[in-house]
Parts: structure tokens; C-alpha cells; sequence
């Protein structure tokens, strides 16, 4: 899933067995979803999804790919289209993995291949109707594989463990000292070190950020978040994080405050009804997560 | 102790993501209680028919008993974020000879004298349901009117139900009242009341916890109180007590099994009334998940006592009588299998069973009737989903 994972699971002597089982079968699990949903592997189901754009071919679903895509619909709505799986396009325009930018004056050609209304949904499966165009659920992915392990977890009776798929995280319980997990948020502007802890229990949480991919475009460093409806990258807040029972949920909301200007964002998290936290590129630190952090010494 | 979780419940944004997720496993217990992400249609028709009498147990009349043909169209659909709204209409063409009373026969045995000519009726009930979600629960508020040629009912019930904060316990109430006017059809049979009226009361109150992830067990309670006229007009030998009161235990489990890919339903029931009828109804049964398939197959035992003033041949001398045979003592296996498909937005859903009664199969005593019924019901029902 391009990122480091780990998953820790607290039990007693007794179930260790049991235990290594269940973190086999997780691994099973998640290495499933991937092959399913990755773009980087040419086998997948959303690979051949991609490479069917056009064609008039449906695509015939599974449950689970089908409920995804159905929640990513709801999604691009709710969000006006600010979250939409087919703006994976826009990297040729901006391709934050070469730190390259393309020609700008493709822009409007590529903006044609994006747009969740030309993603046809229904008892046949799924087409993308214009050629060129792509799916790309790297915004809903890791999350939901999350939220999966979680749920293996409990499913299996260990109520107390975390999961954490580079930095999508679910704890369940508390942690081995009886005590609420403390999941550390990210300093945008110094990446390695930790801004704040946030004590959680039986919650997921989940953190956008323009600081993980930048690339530099003259004199400006350009956050890798790109406005689906515009094509251009955004100039919102620098991190959200999010708090909610599921991580596809957390992440769903932080991502899209963050292809917002702050107020905006912030209007867009008070309405999720979720305990949030913004940090704004100036430093400042808002949201009602603040209540229950602290500064890590 | 750590704070809640806020799951955004109150926010239609997130019960909107929810709704759409929630068929998805790893999302089934967070947000139970969003409006439906869809609106749903559907049809159902079934169709029910009761062996006919052997001839040993009739006196006098046809041995044909009833056929029914009851279909259904429902709608349900989201309104705004908090809300939904329910339509039901129902029809059932009912048709067919009922016993009118049981004599003694030219053997001495109790026999039935059936109640003439093929009836013909038709029901038709019309409900509306509206129902609010918020954070922790939801509740309805349910409107029915029935009508038939000698029979109608005004009915208006509430409904509500909580969950713990970890979603594990749900609480259920529900109150309703029933307003009944009857006004037999003399053409048929003899009858003796122009019009006639009851009511009903009824309370629930319901628990259900989930043990795990895959078991779930609930406890309820009902009281249902009914006063007015509850004789049956068309039974000769009938003058039943003016109140009626009536308490239901039931109970459910079922348990999931992931590696079998199905799940065991078992659900108990107990009744007594103030008629002095007992009943314990018994059911077990097996979902068997096959891709888009799911088959149901289900038992279910049913055993009654007889009420009080219930005897195969009604004592017309005393204050209560009646010979009806669902008020006599006996029991009964019921047989069935419910087969359901799911093909993108459409469901499709068939169910067979087949319930057979004989007064030696009961666990309590008394005297057999002559007429217990047995019958055959299909059912075929196709429901469509959109948004």
C-alpha cells in the first residue's frame, strides 16, 4: 500500500497462537484489497477498469468494489466534487513522484478526463465513459483497509490493538497500560517530529496534509493537492486531522477540508459533526481535537 | 476514561457515508441508524391455501376450506438527511367456506358444518409510516386504514429505539391502538349483529445485545389489551368475553459462522391470554449465504392449550362458549424455505411452507376439533433500489 504498516494486537499468553493467525489472515486480507484496488498493478480489477475506459465495456463488480465506489459517488456530492477519484489524470500536468511538471497548456484537455459523472455505476458494473480516463482510490484505499483489519480484529473477540497503514490509523480499546492510545500528529513543517498527541480509544483517525508531496514550481513549493474542478493545486490549510468510529470516514472528511481555503474547510469539517484539527500554514492550531491533546515533551 | 467517539451521526454527511457503506461488514454495527441511502420499491404476491376436509369431518357444506391471494407494494425513500418515509398498500382476495359450527355427526363424532356457498371478499389496507433518525436512535409514527366488505380498522402505532453508546445494546418500545368496526354480510350465513365495534390497545418493549461480532440475542415483551365485540359473527356456537388480554415473550439468537459462510436463527415464544390460552411457538432455522444467493430453510413448532370456554361442541347454555378451532388445543409444524437473489439493484425473493396441525402434537391437554386447518402459502417478491 506504499507506506509502512503495522498492526498490534494485545492479548494474553493464551491466545498468542491465535493471535499470529489472525495477523496472517489480516495480511491475507489487505494483500487482496490491494490487488484489487491498486493502480499499480496491472491484474487488478481497477486496472482493468482503467483500461476499459471508453470501450462501452462494463466492468462486473464485487460487493465490496461496488459499495466503495458507491461510497465514493456519495462523496464527490456531498463534496460538491472536491473529492473525485478520476483526478488522478491531473499528474501529467503534475507528476509529484518525478517532481516534474507537464505542459500547462494540456490542462483543459486533461480536465476533460475528469469528473466522477462520466463513471457509469449500475446493475452491469462500472465504465468510465471517455478513454484516457482513470480511477484512482488511493484516497479511500488505505482507509478502508484499515477499517477491514479493524473489523478482522474484533470479528476474532480482541477488542484492545491498533492498526496503523502509514499514518491511517484505528485503535481499538486501550492500549497494554490500560490507558487511552496517545496517536501522534504530524509537524507539517518538521515532517519527522510529532506536533501533538491525541488520546484515543475504540476510534479511528485519519490526516490530510499538502506537506507530504510538494514539488517546486520557481519560487513556490506546490502542495500535491489538487483542485479536481480546476486542475490547480490548492492553497488551503497545511494538515487536518480528523477523528471518527471509521477511518474511511476520517480520511474521506480530512481530505476534502483540506482542498479547501481554511474557512471553507472549516465550515466543511463542523458540518461532518467529527471531532477535527486544522493546522494552518501561519502555525495555528484549531479544532475541537485540541481539547483532548497534548504538546509530547 | 477516554471521551466518546463522535460518529458524526447527527450530521447527514456522515449518515449519508455511512448508509452507503453499511453493506459493507467492517461498517455494519457504526451507523444502524442513518435513514436508507435508497429509495426501495417492491411487490410481493402470496398465495395460501388450505386443504380441504376429509370427509370423516364433515357434516354438512362444502369440504373446500379458504384460498387467499395477498399482494403487497411498499415504497421507502430518504427524506433529506434525517428522515424517511414508508407507503403500504395491501390487498387480499379471500375466498372460499369457513366452518360455521360443529355438531355431532351420524358416527356420534364431532363434525363440522361448513359455512355454505364459496364466499368471496376482498381487503385492501393502506399504511404510512415516517420515521426520524438522530444520534442514538430512531422512532415512527405508523398510520393504517383496512377495509373489506363487513370489516374496518383505523389503526395509529409508535415506535421507537435507542443504542448504548458502543452500539452493542438497542432498546425498542412501540405503543399502538386499533379502532375495529364490524358489520357482517347477511347474504351468507345467518347473523345477529347489525354493526359492532372493538379496540385495541398494545405496548412492547424489546432488548436486544450484541454478544459479538457474529451473535446477537433480544428479549421482548408485549401487552395487548382488546375490549368491545370479539365473537366471531359468522360462528354459530360463539359469544366470546367482551375483554381480551394478551401477553407475548419472545425471544431470538443468532450467530454468524465466517467459515461456513451462513448463520443459525433461533427464536422462542410464549403467550398467554386471559381466555386461558397458552402457546409456545418454537423456530429454528439456517441462512446460507451462495454469492448473490441467500437460502433460508426453517422449522417451527407451534403448541396451544384450549381457552377456557372452548369445546369441540360449544355449550351454548353457558355465559362463554365457542367451537372455533383456533381456539382449541393441538400443535403444529410448520416446514419452509425462503430463497432470495440479489442481481445488482434488484431483489428477488421466493418462499414455500407448509404448516400441518394435529391435536395429538400438542404439549397440553384438552379435546381435538374437528377442524384444524392445514395449508400451503408461496410467496414471490421483487424489490428494486435507487437513489
Amino acid at each position: 500500500m506504499g507506506g509502512p504498516a503495522q498492526i498490534r494486537l494485545i492479548h494474553t499468553p493464551s491466545e498468542t497462537h491465535t493471535a499470529k493467525n489472525l495477523l496472517e489472515t489480516i495480511r491475507h486480507r489487505l494483500l487482496e484489497i490491494e490487488a484489487k484496488l491498486s493502480r499499480y498493478l496491472p491484474d487488478s480489477l481497477l486496472s482493468e477498469i482503467n483500461r476499459r475506459a471508453g470501450s462501452g465495456i462494463h466492468s462486473t463488480l464485487d460487493t465490496e468494489t461496488r459499495q466503495l465506489l458507491e461510497a465514493c459517488r456519495t462523496l464527490w456530492r456531498e463534496s460538491d466534487g472536491l473529492f473525485d477519484p478520476t483526478a488522478g489524470v491531473l499528474r501529467q500536468i503534475w507528476d509529484f513522484q518525478t517532481s516534474s511538471i507537464g505542459d500547462p497548456a494540456r490542462l483543459p484537455e486533461v480536465l476533460e478526463l475528469v469528473g466522477f459523472e462520466g463513471v457509469s455505476l449500475n446493475h452491469e458494473g462500472v465504465l468510465l465513459e471517455k478513454s484516457g480516463m482513470e480511477l484512482d482510490l488511493g484516497g479511500i484505499g488505505k482507509e478502508y483497509a484499515a477499517d477491514v483489519a479493524a473489523s478482522l480484529m474484533r470479528e476474532a473477540g480482541f477488542m484492545r490493538g491498533l492498526v496503523d497503514l502509514a499514518g491511517d490509523i484505528v485503535v481499538l480499546g486501550e492500549n497494554h497500560l490500560g490507558k487511552p492510545w496517545d496517536i501522534g500528529i504530524r509537524d507539517p513543517v518538521i515532517p519527522t517530529q510529532s506536533l501533538l498527541t491525541v488520546r484515543l480509544e475504540n476510534a479511528a483517525i485519519a490526516t490530510s496534509g499538502g506537506y507530504y508531496r510538494t514539488l517546486r514550481h520557481g519560487p513556490n513549493q506546490v502542495s500535491h493537492l489538487l483542485d479536481p474542478r480546476t486542475g490547480l493545486p490548492v492553497k488551503g490549510p497545511s494538515s487536518v486531522s480528523v477523528v471518527a468510529s471509521h477511518c474511511l470516514i476520517a480520511g474521506a472528511v480530512s481530505t476534502v477540508a483540506c482542498l479547501q481555503p481554511i474557512d471553507t474547510a472549516r465550515e466543511w469539517l463542523e458540518r461532518s459533526g467529527l471531532d477535527w484539527l486544522m493546522i494552518a500554514p501561519s502555525g495555528d492550531v484549531t479544532g475541537p481535537l485540541l481539547e483532548r491533546s497534548r504538546i509530547p515533551l | 476514561m477516554s471521551e466518546r467517539t463522535k460518529t458524526g451521526i447527527d450530521s447527514p454527511l456522515v449518515r449519508s457515508i455511512g448508509a452507503t457503506l453499511s453493506a459493507l461488514p467492517a461498517y455494519q454495527s457504526t451507523l444502524a441508524d442513518a435513514p436508507p441511502a435508497y429509495t426501495e420499491v417492491g411487490i410481493r404476491h402470496s398465495y395460501y391455501t388450505e386443504d380441504s376436509l376429509d370427509a370423516s369431518d364433515v357434516i354438512f357444506g362444502s369440504r373446500s376450506r379458504y384460498d387467499i391471494d395477498v399482494t403487497q407494494l411498499w415504497i421507502e425513500a430518504p427524506v433529506g438527511g434525517s428522515w424517511s418515509v414508508a407507503l403500504d398498500v395491501q390487498n387480499d382476495a379471500m375466498s372460499g367456506a369457513s366452518p360455521w359450527f360443529v355438531g355431532v355427526g351420524l358416527d356420534g363424532e364431532p363434525g363440522v358444518v361448513m359455512s355454505g356457498a364459496s364466499i368471496k371478499d376482498n381487503r385492501v389496507e393502506v399504511g404510512v409510516t415516517t420515521r426520524y433518525f438522530w444520534a442514538d436512535g430512531n422512532a415512527g409514527l405508523a398510520i393504517s386504514h383496512s377495509d373489506e366488505d363487513d370489516y374496518r380498522a383505523l389503526s395509529f402505532a409508535f415506535d421507537a429505539s435507542w443504542n448504548s453508546d458502543d452500539n452493542a445494546r438497542t432498546w425498542t418500545a412501540s405503543a399502538s391502538r386499533s379502532t375495529d368496526t364490524v358489520s357482517p354480510v347477511k347474504e351468507r350465513i345467518p347473523v345477529f349483529i347489525d354493526e359492532e365495534s372493538l379496540h385495541t390497545q398494545s405496548l412492547y418493549f424489546g432488548v436486544s445485545q450484541i454478544l459479538s461480532r457474529t451473535q446477537i440475542v433480544r428479549i421482548g415483551l408485549s401487552y395487548t389489551a382488546s375490549e368491545g365485540y370479539l365473537t366471531d359473527p359468522y360462528k354459530f356456537a360463539d359469544n366470546r368475553p367482551e375483554d381480551h388480554d394478551r401477553w407475548v415473550l419472545s425471544t431470538g439468537y443468532r450467530q454468524f459462522f465466517s467459515n461456513a459462510d451462513g448463520a443459525v436463527q433461533v427464536d422462542y415464544r410464549f403467550y398467554s391470554d386471559s381466555w386461558g390460552t397458552d402457546s409456545h411457538t418454537l423456530e429454528v432455522g439456517w441462512h446460507q449465504n451462495l454469492g448473490r444467493h441467500v437460502l433460508a430453510p426453517y422449522l417451527r413448532y407451534y403448541t396451544q392449550g384450549e381457552a377456557d370456554f372452548f369445546s369441540p361442541i360449544a355449550d351454548r347454555e353457558a355465559t362463554y362458549y365457542a367451537d372455533d378451532y383456533r381456539l382449541s388445543s393441538y400443535g403444529a409444524f410448520t416446514a419452509g424455505l425462503r430463497w432470495t437473489v440479489q442481481l445488482g439493484d434488484w431483489q428477488i425473493e421466493t418462499q414455500a411452507e407448509r404448516y400441518q396441525s394435529d391435536g395429538d402434537w400438542g404439549l397440553f391437554s384438552g379435546e381435538e376439533a374437528p377442524a384444524l386447518v392445514d395449508f400451503w402459502r408461496a410467496t414471490l417478491g421483487l424489490t428494486w433500489r435507487f437513489d
